[in-house]
């Protein structure tokens, strides 16, 4: 097992004590997915909610006084930070599975049609507005911590205000292709773009991290 | 024969501390204290050991590799105890097991059971419900089910009753019988030391005083006492510390200088007068 995926188990092990905060908070967005009637705006303001727990493992972290764990464990300090951007990911495509479905439920429940493209734009858009939020966020909680650094914790709001007040409307049929790249006009290719970016701004954001947290002393 | 710690030269600067130029070996198969007074650097010397600090100069061996360049290799050979547990309070027994198992590659989990099983503690209790005996025995298990051949304590008994320190150093004891494994034991309960460290290493104000046997440490100084008016100033200036009563005094002198104290009376040193009376007069032995 590599050192990164220990670290990830450590993480959710970490996590533990609030799996129930997971859980609220993914049944909260459920009135908004009503409120919403389409499945962009609600993966938006769902992803950032989710985004915004992204401190939860640094501040189990702090709380318990771990840097003498992660001292004392075989693993190096940028193993620590990769594992750490892991599990964030994980968190992210899990949450997004789960938000998928339940809008789904919901919007079947409203008498909503929903086309496949419409899915595939919720879950890019669900990827590039978590992805972007958790990027930023990392290294500032890797630098302050969640004490010190929990202002970027609320980083995702402005996902949360976006959603609410612009993208309401936001459907497929109401949009004409805008892109002037043609390829970026299909879902399909807007996934995989999202997908790409994500990582992009994932291996950007690990860099920063990994060298502010090599530099740290524990 | 390689040695379990070798330090030669340890330095580390901060703004207001220094550590300067430690050196010092501990042997496999021994136990060694680690001892000075508050704030004197051992908790700094044990974290640069864990590369838990950077070093600004020095070389730091363990079990012969490098403490940067093969700390991973290091850290599955090492254990360690703290003053406070480093495990997620709301963790079981069980849930340490399991989660910090996966790190090592030779993590025995039977014998974890074991050594649990052994100190008594429950494998559904959780972390915060164990007193802080029960915590150190938990770390204690964690360092004996990796195999660690080295077992470093940073202040593992401050705070613990006689009982459960007088466990621990039976537990030592027990660590190193093959005469494979050693211990570093910071700590600042000398008793504990007197019952079970071969070797002693003083560190004063960032400087190291005395490195060695215990029983040469011992022997090495002497505590002298008499009236006021029985000391010379030619002979109050070989005292390294001094304390001064309104009817005499007692210091602490190196047993090589005993022959300059001759009516005075002078008796043994315990570990704990040494670091007394050095922090007090803070003369170096060099």
């Amino acid at each position: 097992m590599s050192n990164i995926i220990k670290l990830v188990q450590l993480d959710k092990a970490l996590l533990k004590p609030y799996y129930k905060y997971f859980l609220v908070m993914i049944f909260a967005t459920v009135p908004m997915m009503f409120g919403f009637k389409a499945i962009i705006p609600s993966i938006v303001f769902a992803m950032s909610m989710i985004a915004m727990t992204s401190n939860y493992t640094f501040s189990v972290a702090e709380k318990n006084d771990l840097n003498r764990l992660y001292g004392l464990l075989p693993v190096s300090k940028k193993d620590i930070v990769a594992g750490r951007y892991f599990f964030t990911a994980i968190i992210g495509f899990v949450a997004i599975a789960i938000m998928v479905v339940l809008n789904l439920i919901v919007l079947t429940i409203a008498k909503v049609t929903i086309t496949n493209e419409e899915v595939l734009l919720g879950i890019g858009s669900g990827i590039i507005v978590y992805f972007l939020f958790t990027a930023i966020q990392l290294p500032g909680l890797f630098k302050f911590g969640s004490l010190k650094g929990r202002l970027f914790s609320f980083v995702p709001f402005i996902g949360i205000f976006s959603a609410s007040a612009s993208l309401n409307s936001i459907r497929i049929s109401d949009t004409s292709p805008s892109f002037s790249l043609e390829i970026l006009n299909s879902p399909y290719a807007l996934l995989i773009f999202a997908v790409l970016t994500g990582v992009v701004l994932y291996g950007i954001s690990l860099g920063i991290s990994q060298k502010i947290y090599d530099k740290m002393e524990l | 024969m390689i040695n379990a710690i070798e330090i030669n030269n340890l330095c580390k600067k901060y703004d207001s501390f220094a550590l300067e130029n430690i050196s010092f070996s501990l042997p496999k198969g021994y136990i060694m204290g680690l001892i000075g007074p508050n704030g004197a650097g051992k908790t700094t010397t044990i974290k640069l050991m864990l590369n838990m600090l950077k070093k600004t100069a020095g070389d730091i061996k363990i079990l012969g590799l490098d403490s940067v360049a093969d700390q991973n290799k290091i850290k599955e050979i090492i254990g360690a105890v703290f003053d406070a547990n480093y495990f997620v309070q709301d963790w079981t027994v069980k849930e340490v097991d399991k989660t910090i198992g996966i790190f090592y590659s030779n993590w025995d989990s039977e014998k974890f059971k074991t050594m649990i099983q052994r100190f008594g503690l429950d494998l559904n209790k959780k972390v915060k419900e164990l007193s802080r005996g029960m915590q150190m025995k938990l770390m204690v298990a964690c360092a004996f089910s990796h195999d660690a051949k080295l077992l470093i304590l940073d202040e593992p008994t401050s705070g613990l009753d006689p009982v459960a320190r007088d466990e621990l150093t039976d537990l030592l004891s027990e660590f190193i019988e093959d005469g494979e494994k050693s211990v570093l034991f910071s700590t600042h309960i000398t008793s504990d030391l007197d019952k079970i460290a071969d070797y002693i290493t003083f560190i004063s104000n960032g400087n190291l005083f005395y490195t060695g046997t215990k029983d040469e440490f011992v022997d090495g100084f002497k505590i002298v006492k008499g009236g006021n008016k029985d000391i010379t100033a030619e002979q109050e200036k070989k005292i390294i510390g001094i304390r001064k009563y309104s009817t005499g005094f007692e210091g602490l002198i190196k047993s090589s200088d005993i022959r300059n104290f001759g009516k005075l009376e002078c008796e043994a040193a315990s570990i704990d007068e040494i670091i007394v009376f050095t922090s007090k007069g803070g003369k170096d032995n060099e």
